[in-house]
């Protein structure tokens, strides 16, 4: 395994670092992946799996879109369902001034290309009769979805592979080697790896993979908790949103996911907290009160990344030939996961990306 | 119904009945409902979901939810765990609990 050479060596199994892995590969580069766990053990494996293009960065509406036509197209071919579903999202609004907002994001949305509607409030209870609280009207985005985060990334992995791509996992980064010329390679647990173009995308540990060669990504991890409840008979539809009391999917399987917003943390402690579940299902309950008498039987945690703007960091490293980043992406990554990873790869191939990506330049924070 | 329960020497709590699918059934202050489903000889309990099949209670100490009965209307309640009240109902459950708990 020592002293292996490739195209690109990628840190970080996620989503990100998959996907980029993925399009890399099928544009005939050879690729490894190093990833100090197992594929998707992290942030992508804790999420929910939400993929939404509405309510998002003005800038990353076009990379949404394209990333759902990548998320059928990956579903189509794969072996594995993992569960890739185009249910809708609901996004309910809580007073005037916030129904103004989001009609308004409705509106640039739509300009944009994105099928999405201001109902009211009667007409968000026929979409979804199981809603109640003090809402007075929503956001709905039909073409908007899910998957099950951890077979989508699986799925990818294994097609990946199937292109050449090289997956080590149990696999840590000591060291990124950057002479005069720029890349040379990366050292791990397991060997070294030669290469002049190496992706940090380890997001909650890109940080210290730029300490390791003085790169200053600014990004704070926080702890995002995810609860489930025991299976139940199908009432929910699309997928709920609601910016203040957290968010919620039933599964294919039935259980019902109940997503509680980040938090930061101090280190990378993983525990969950009585509080977040005690204050998710009090939530829970007021948006949707069946839920009341529903038992819950899991809860975790995920590490999410968030930038002082809340834009993702996808792009070259200046000042470091050959080095790029794909972090950050404030809770928001698995959606656009493919897309990200699309856009990644034809950025280290041909230096160009076919939708900009400007906005998520690393020095933007100089 | 015959009943299982060992009387030579055993001294029960007070006896009682409870509902199981609208008929009655002796049960004993102090018993599970599980306990007094057994001793009337009744051993499925619920369905499950996908293909209807009968389950009945597997660990007995609350861990393995194989004994998940509708109790008193609210659904995936697990009969080794419940002790039996007078008048309380007891229904298989046929595959996932519905929503809305008691009614």
């Amino acid at each position: 395994m020592s002293g292996e050479a490739y195209d690109v060596v990628i840190v970080g199994a996620g989503i990100a670092g998959i996907s980029t892995a993925y399009f890399l590969a099928k544009a005939g580069q050879r690729v490894c992946v190093v990833e100090k766990s197992v594929i998707g053990h992290e942030s992508t494996g804790r999420c929910a799996g939400n993929i939404c293009q509405s309510h998002r960065h003005p800038a990353d509406l076009p990379i949404a879109m394209r990333a759902v036509q990548l998320w059928k197209q990956l579903l189509q071919e794969s072996e594995l369902d993992f569960e890739y579903r185009e249910q809708g999202n609901v996004r309910l609004a809580w007073n005037e001034e916030h129904a103004a907002k989001l009609k308004a994001m409705v509106e640039r949305e739509r300009a944009g290309g994105l099928e999405c509607y201001f109902i009211d409030r009667a007409e968000t209870r026929k979409l979804l009769p199981i809603v109640d609280g003090p809402f007075l009207g929503s956001v709905y985005s039909p073409t908007d979805g899910s998957a099950q985060p951890q077979l989508a990334v699986l799925s990818l992995a294994r097609a990946a592979t199937r292109f050449g791509v090289v997956i080590h996992e149990h696999c840590e980064v000591t060291k990124v080697r950057v002479t005069g010329h720029g890349v040379a390679g990366v050292d791990t647990t397991r060997g070294r790896f030669d290469t002049g173009t190496v992706l940090n995308a380890a997001g909650a540990w890109s940080p210290q993979i730029g300490q390791m060669v003085g790169v200053q990504i600014p990004a704070e991890v926080r702890r995002s908790h995810l609860m489930l409840t025991e299976r139940l008979p199908r009432f929910m539809g699309p997928v709920v949103s609601t910016d203040m009391y957290g968010y919620f999917r039933q599964a294919l399987s039935g259980n019902v996911l109940i997503g509680y917003a980040a938090r930061p943390v101090e280190g990378f402690e993983r525990r969950v907290t009585r509080e977040a579940v005690a204050i998710a299902m009090r939530r829970a309950s007021i948006i949707v009160p069946q839920l009341q008498h529903a038992s819950l039987i899991r809860a975790f945690t995920g590490f999410t990344v968030w930038t002082p703007d809340l834009l993702p960091i996808m792009g070259p490293v200046p000042h470091v030939k050959g080095l790029y980043v794909a972090a950050a992406f404030c809770g928001l990554g698995f959606a656009i996961g493919p897309a990200v990873g699309e856009l990644m790869a034809e950025l280290i191939v041909t230096d160009r990306t076919t939708i900009p990506i400007e906005a998520y330049r690393l020095d933007r924070f100089n | 119904m015959a009943d299982r329960r060992i009387s030579n020497g055993v001294a029960r709590g007070t006896a009682f009945e409870i509902l199981v699918d609208g008929r009655s059934i002796p049960a004993h202050e102090g018993e599970t409902i599980g306990a007094a489903l057994i001793a009337a000889g009744i051993h499925g309990l619920r369905h499950t979901a996908k293909r209807h099949e009968p389950r009945g209670m597997f660990c007995g100490i609350g861990l393995c939810y194989e004994c998940a009965m509708v109790i008193n209307g609210v659904p995936n309640i697990r009969a080794c765990q419940t002790l039996a009240t007078p008048g309380c109902t007891v229904e298989t459950q046929k595959g996932l609990g519905r929503l809305g708990g008691a009614e």
